[in-house]
């Protein structure tokens, strides 16, 4: 089905076109939040709310851009939304812990293993991984989008709404500092 | 192998991975999603009609109060006038009987 006809159908409400639209993207769409979030559960659950977004806005979705990249773009809204919900629990547990609840222990991320990763390059890319939760948000975004999902600077400046050459910079700086993060683990290790 | 090649292997160990995918029964999952978020709604829906509700009630029962009380006020008032006005007729008159 080609994108206006899936978007009108959509907007009648087709269940047919609706099922279609999520085996097309389901896929990107969890691959993308996977590695944002670093975890097969949340991931789940983000394309669950991702496409959920999509059915009840489908009406709102203006075509300036393609649907793809708008299906993007609430991937990562959603994943980034989940990341700050979860610091801030984190915060308020490690406060409640000071008080006196010191049963708690704050929940360390464990290493994360990508199920697409080549076997050689899974001990490695868990330690990438680790180095890439503590990038900035917008680089955190750029180098998974690139990485993970495999999307061309282009793309990636398209769902990002910036220049390409913002997206250069974005992961020239993210490589630096992951260059740096690496150095710090192989360093103490 | 030195440290800045570990460092560089490290950053394109995810050269080549494949795509990871969602779960096949994503779709069954939405849907029921959809359902439960539109069950939300409409508790939610009858939440705030009953609350409004509420609001309008006692905003009825207010200036039911208040205008009872301020007519109770007026003719509490009007009745003081009345007393006053039967003083000023009956004991401060120049009018003299002779007996």
């Amino acid at each position: 089905m080609d994108e206006k006809k899936l978007i009108t159908e959509l907007t009648a409400g087709s269940e047919i076109a609706f099922r279609d639209l999520v085996d097309s993207f389901k896929d990107r769409v969890y691959n993308s939040s996977l590695g944002i979030l670093q975890n097969a559960e949340d991931a789940e659950d983000i394309s669950q709310e991702v496409f959920i977004e999509v059915f009840n806005s489908i009406g709102k979705f203006r075509g300036d851009s393609s649907l793809s990249t708008w299906i993007y773009r609430i991937t990562i809204t959603k994943s980034l939304d989940l990341i700050r919900k979860k610091k801030r629990k984190k915060r308020f547990a490690f406060i409640t812990s000071l008080f006196g609840d010191g049963e708690k222990n704050l929940k360390e991320l464990s290493d994360f293993n990508h199920p697409g990763v080549e076997a050689e390059n899974k001990e490695l890319s868990a330690i990438l991984f680790k180095a890439v939760r503590k990038l900035p948000e917008n680089q955190k975004i750029a180098f998974t989008l690139n990485k993970v999902e495999g999307l061309s600077y282009k793309e990636i400046s398209e769902v990002m709404n910036v220049s390409v050459s913002s997206i250069e910079s974005l992961l020239h700086r993210a490589r630096n500092n992951l260059k740096a993060h690496l150095n710090d683990y192989y360093s103490n290790t | 192998m030195d440290k800045s090649e570990k460092i560089e292997k490290t950053l394109n160990s995810l050269d080549g991975a494949a795509r990871a995918k969602a779960n096949p029964f994503l779709f069954e999952k939405i849907k029921a999603g959809l359902r439960d978020s539109g069950r939300k709604k409409s508790s939610n829906a009858r939440v705030i009609f009953a609350t409004a509700l509420a609001v309008i009630a006692a905003v009825i029962i207010n200036i039911t109060v208040w205008t009872s009380y301020t007519n109770a006020v007026k003719q509490q008032t009007g009745g003081k006038q009345n007393i006053t006005s039967f003083a000023e007729k009956y004991f401060n008159s120049n009018t003299t009987y002779n007996y």
